[in-house]
């Protein structure tokens, strides 16, 4: 019983458990990854503001490159003015419609900062490149001017280049420094006041160094970016990485997922215990009335049993000494006596089963075997019937032919008998007859109680011998009724070995018996072992002819 | 030479009348008169005296960005030397002046944006409250303290972004080829930086491009004790400037071909030689050193050589100043006689020059790890620096022979690191007539 409670609260408890643990867990594992891909694309977004600051930077330089290009005249000292004068510019050349260079004067006068220039640039200018390019091509140019890319010493270098009226290219080489520094320029500071989680931002050139990082978080060496944008055009070969401080997010999103889990496990398991002991409790104290209940109607129908024995017994007592003048059947003292003795013969039954089935609930339903015929038990159940029977019309007929004295339980064979007789006068009266046929051979006694009634359906007949339910409160108005009768007689016919059924019959309700007569052995030994807690209430206990008529 | 002068006198007496006083500029050959006969070279100098202000001129303000580093390596001494000097240097500014302070270690950190200095306090604050931790983004904190500068960029004012670290530059772009392009922009808006290395890590070849191509100023800092000392003449000196955007152009004539600048930036393309200087200061004297090949002339004639116009905006009268003047050549027969009118303030100041140009040479072949090929030039140029000096009896000479014989004893590793800091500092100053810092 213990185990079986445990096994119970196991499943009360521990199953929700683990399944609103699993289902939590769950959540919360789909909810991180929301939220990781919100942040990363909340990230992004931010990371892309910067790749705006810096691309409208890229666009105002296009605009004063253009603006600063416009020229009266492109003679050398012009465009080594522009040069000077220019902060943006390390260099600005001139090419003419097939791409050779006008400017720096390759045949005059050079400034040794020229010379270093096309030293530089010489692939580029033999490529033809920037007058190859078909104006607005990849470069994002608009109209006939662009940014030309263009990877050389320390990297990236960017060159603005314009197509002049008469099919001259003039080109600006941006000054790589100074293009950097605009860039840090026009990118936040690190404030070191600054609230929120520590996060970084690091601007990362094409050969994968680092340009320019702010935030508060410095990141490990091998740590990855949360989110990572590439800078528009022209410097798409730069990106921007967002670092974020790794056990803080990641913590941050744990703990709170874990709180959030452990919360709602707790307080499931406190609701659970709670509902479980609750349960348990009111199983306990229904068991516990229960069992009172039943004890009472026990020790009720103790207290019964005696006066109505003595009742019984002092009824046909004076049947007996009646004078015989008086043998009339129809004389109302007689007949008062018949309703005396029957009703208290009926009212012992019903404490016998009442008691029988205490017993069995307790698991002490034993046999008290002796020597006794079958025949001779059918016949005193009958007699103690036949008043019942002939006041409703019910005839009977017997077929006996198991007269042989073997080792039985007279008493619980009677009161098989006796619950048989009585569900054929509740039930099945109406049909106006009974057969009785009883057999035996070997060690094995069939007994038949058939009638002629309304019949049992054979959806019926397997609740037929189920009891009500035990820990019902019905458990003491089933006594009234006949609910415990026919499980009570199965049981019986069970522990002789044998077994009660409902047999198939074409009119009215057919049962049949049958027990197994034990060997005398068996019996010793039985009856060594057994205490019979109840007095058998049928006529034919052997205790009543041991009773003694009281003074 | 006194016709050069005198048409000097009569312009600075016109225009002295009506403003604070204009520049002076002083050309003038280091052998005025040639042996004839001869193809031969000699040189030019282009001298430029910054004037001095008046008592009832306001001095032209100053918008300054102070670049500190605050980097790991900076906690110590070194930080809280590096606050005081940046303290001193305040004191010195008033409420016209602009300050700005940007502190940078692993990332940069604008402290205090650009502001009229009217809370001194508040800076003061600002500033104590620097402390130092992490690594050293030198570039970003550059080209914040230049953006700060723009914010209220004014070419009356005297801009100028002042940097100080003790670390290499190892976050962002740190070759001395970024540093200098950056530099190289920054003159083109006429903002220049002062490079001050403090202590013994920094990359000096970093600092002094960078000093050198935007024609700021370049010290180091031996010991922090030194920081407030090399601030103040720093601070000083900003606050003399009487000139700025100083374009130099000499025009050559026909037939005189320009060789080299020595010691400074400059274009040459053809007869035409640009150079452009940042600022003069009040009384101190600037000069680009040129020299020029003449060819071979006849006795008794007199040749032109170069035509020098200057043209500045002068921080006084807040106005454009133009300067112009012609130098000529004479050949005699007579050695004697040409050595005899040889300028002598002009030979010392090119020998002087000549002599960085090849300090610089051994310097590079010691860091080549060509130690013997650099000790043979530094020995040779004490010896001709001491010939010189004999000869002109130039004490200024004098004292380089004894620094470059200095340098022979500096070439072991352990030595050379630290001495070539100082060196490199020593050539900057004397190529681009920085102040001495212990004359302050």
């Amino acid at each position: 019983m213990k185990r079986r409670q445990f096994i119970i609260f196991l499943l009360i408890v521990v199953t929700p458990l683990a399944l609103i643990g699993w289902l939590g867990w769950r959540v919360t594992r789909d909810e991180q990854d929301v939220l990781r891909h919100r942040t990363a694309e909340l990230l992004a977004s931010q990371l892309k503001e910067n790749d705006k600051t810096i691309a409208s930077l890229l666009q105002e330089n296009q605009r004063k490159l253009t603006a600063l290009t416009e020229l009266s005249t492109y003679d050398a000292d012009a465009l080594r003015q522009l040069t000077r004068s220019t902060p943006l510019a390390r260099q600005v050349f001139l090419l003419d419609q097939k791409g050779g260079v006008l400017h720096p004067p390759v045949l005059g006068a050079m400034l040794e900062s020229e010379r270093d220039f096309l030293r530089r640039t010489r692939r580029l200018l033999l490529d033809k490149d920037l007058i190859h390019a078909p104006s607005g091509e990849s470069k994002t140019g608009v109209g006939s001017q662009g940014w030309h890319v263009w990877y050389w010493e320390n990297g990236l270098n960017l060159i603005f280049w314009r197509r002049l009226e008469n099919g001259q290219t003039i080109g600006v080489e941006l000054e790589p420094g100074r293009l950097v520094a605009d860039i840090i320029a026009r990118l936040p500071e690190t404030d070191p006041k600054s609230g929120g989680p520590a996060s970084s931002i690091a601007l990362i050139d094409s050969n994968g160094g680092q340009v320019y990082r702010w935030g508060l978080h410095s990141p490990e060496a091998n740590e990855l970016p949360r989110a990572s944008v590439a800078l528009s055009a022209p410097l798409h070969s730069w990106h921007l990485d967002y670092f974020l401080s790794g056990a803080q997010f990641d913590s941050s999103l744990q703990s709170s997922t874990l709180l959030n889990l452990g919360a709602v496990l707790t307080i499931s398991a406190i609701a659970l215990l709670a509902l479980a002991f609750y349960f348990f409790r009111e199983h306990s104290r229904e068991a516990l009335e229960a069992a009172q209940r039943v004890n009472f109607v026990n020790q009720v129908s103790h207290e019964l049993k005696t006066p109505l024995t003595n009742i019984r017994m002092y009824a046909e007592l004076l049947d007996e000494r009646l004078p015989d003048d008086s043998a009339d059947s129809a004389s109302p003292v007689r007949r008062y006596l018949g309703v005396i003795v029957s009703e208290s013969q009926r009212l012992s039954r019903l404490i016998a089963n009442v008691l029988t089935f205490a017993q069995q609930q307790k698991n002490a339903l034993s046999l008290y075997r002796k020597p006794a015929s079958a025949d001779e038990v059918i016949r005193a159940t009958l007699e103690h019937f036949r008043p019942a029977f002939e006041s409703k019309s019910v005839d009977v007929k017997l077929d006996a032919d198991a007269d042989a004295v073997v080792q039985i339980d007279p008493d619980a064979l009677g009161q098989i008998i006796a619950n048989l007789f009585s569900n054929v006068e509740k039930y099945g009266a109406s049909g106006g007859m009974m057969f009785i046929e009883s057999r035996q051979s070997g060690g094995r006694i069939t007994i038949v109680v058939a009638d002629c009634g309304p019949g049992i359906p054979d959806s019926e007949s397997q609740r037929l011998f189920k009891p009500f339910e035990r820990l019902s409160n019905k458990l003491t108005d089933g006594v009234t009724g006949t609910g415990i009768g026919l499980t009570i007689a199965r049981e019986l016919a069970r522990l002789h070995g044998g077994d009660l059924i409902l047999e198939k019959s074409e009119s009215g309700a057919r049962f049949k018996l049958w027990i197994e007569s034990g060997t005398p052995s068996e019996m010793e030994s039985r009856q060594a072992t057994v205490e019979r807690a109840i007095a058998p209430a049928t006529a034919v206990s052997p205790d009543l002819n041991i009773m003694k008529e009281p003074q | 030479m006194r016709t050069l002068f005198s048409v000097l006198l009569v312009a600075a007496l016109v225009t002295g009348a009506a403003s604070a006083g204009q520049a002076q500029l002083n050309v003038a050959l280091g052998q005025p008169t040639l042996v004839a006969g001869l193809k031969q070279t000699t040189f030019l100098k282009v001298g430029l005296t910054g004037f001095v202000f008046d008592s009832a001129t306001v001095r032209p303000a100053v918008n300054v960005a102070l670049v500190l580093d605050k980097s790991g390596s900076m906690s110590g001494e070194k930080i809280v030397k590096a606050r005081e000097a940046a303290i001193a240097a305040i004191e010195r500014l008033g409420p016209n002046d602009i300050v700005s302070i940007i502190t940078f270690d692993t990332t940069v950190n604008v402290l205090v944006p650009a502001t009229k200095l009217t809370d001194k306090d508040a800076m003061r604050a600002a500033i104590m409250q620097i402390s130092a931790g992490g690594n050293t983004a030198l570039f970003g904190g550059v080209s914040k303290g230049a953006e700060e500068i723009r914010k209220f960029f004014d070419k009356n004012r005297v801009n100028r972004v002042i940097l100080l670290t003790d670390g290499q530059a190892n976050v962002g772009p740190s070759s001395p080829a970024e540093v200098a392009s950056l530099g190289a922009s920054l003159k083109k808006e006429n903002i220049s930086v002062t490079t001050l290395g403090m202590g013994s890590d920094y990359n000096e070849d970093l600092l002094v491009q960078l000093a050198a191509k935007s024609d700021g100023n370049h010290a180091y800092i031996k010991s922090p004790n030194d920081a407030v000392r090399v601030f103040n003449s720093e601070f000083a000196e900003v606050l003399t400037v009487v000139a700025q955007e100083v374009c130099v152009k000499v025009q050559c004539a026909e037939g005189i071909r320009p060789v080299r600048v020595l010691g400074r930036e400059a274009e040459i393309a053809g007869q035409t030689v640009y150079v452009q200087l940042q600022q003069l200061y009040s009384n101190q004297e600037k000069f680009l050193m040129l020299e020029v090949e003449i060819p071979a002339g006849e006795e008794g004639r007199n040749r032109e050589v170069a035509t020098v116009s200057v043209n500045y905006a002068n921080m006084a009268t807040k106005t454009t100043d133009k300067l112009s003047s012609t130098v000529s050549v004479s050949f005699t027969k007579s050695v004697a006689q040409a050595e005899k009118n040889e300028n002598k303030v002009v030979m010392v100041d090119a020998i002087e020059q000549v002599a960085v140009h090849v300090n610089e040479k051994a310097t590079a072949l010691r860091d080549a790890g060509k130690t013997e090929e650099a000790l043979k030039e530094f020995k040779e140029n004490a010896v001709s620096l001491k010939k010189a000096g004999a000869k002109y009896s130039s004490s200024k000479l004098s004292a380089y022979v004894l620094d470059n014989e200095e340098a022979t004893k500096n070439l072991a590793p352990d030595k050379w690191g630290g001495y070539r800091k100082g060196n490199l500092e020593d050539q900057y100053s004397r190529s681009k007539q920085m102040k001495k810092r212990s004359d302050d």
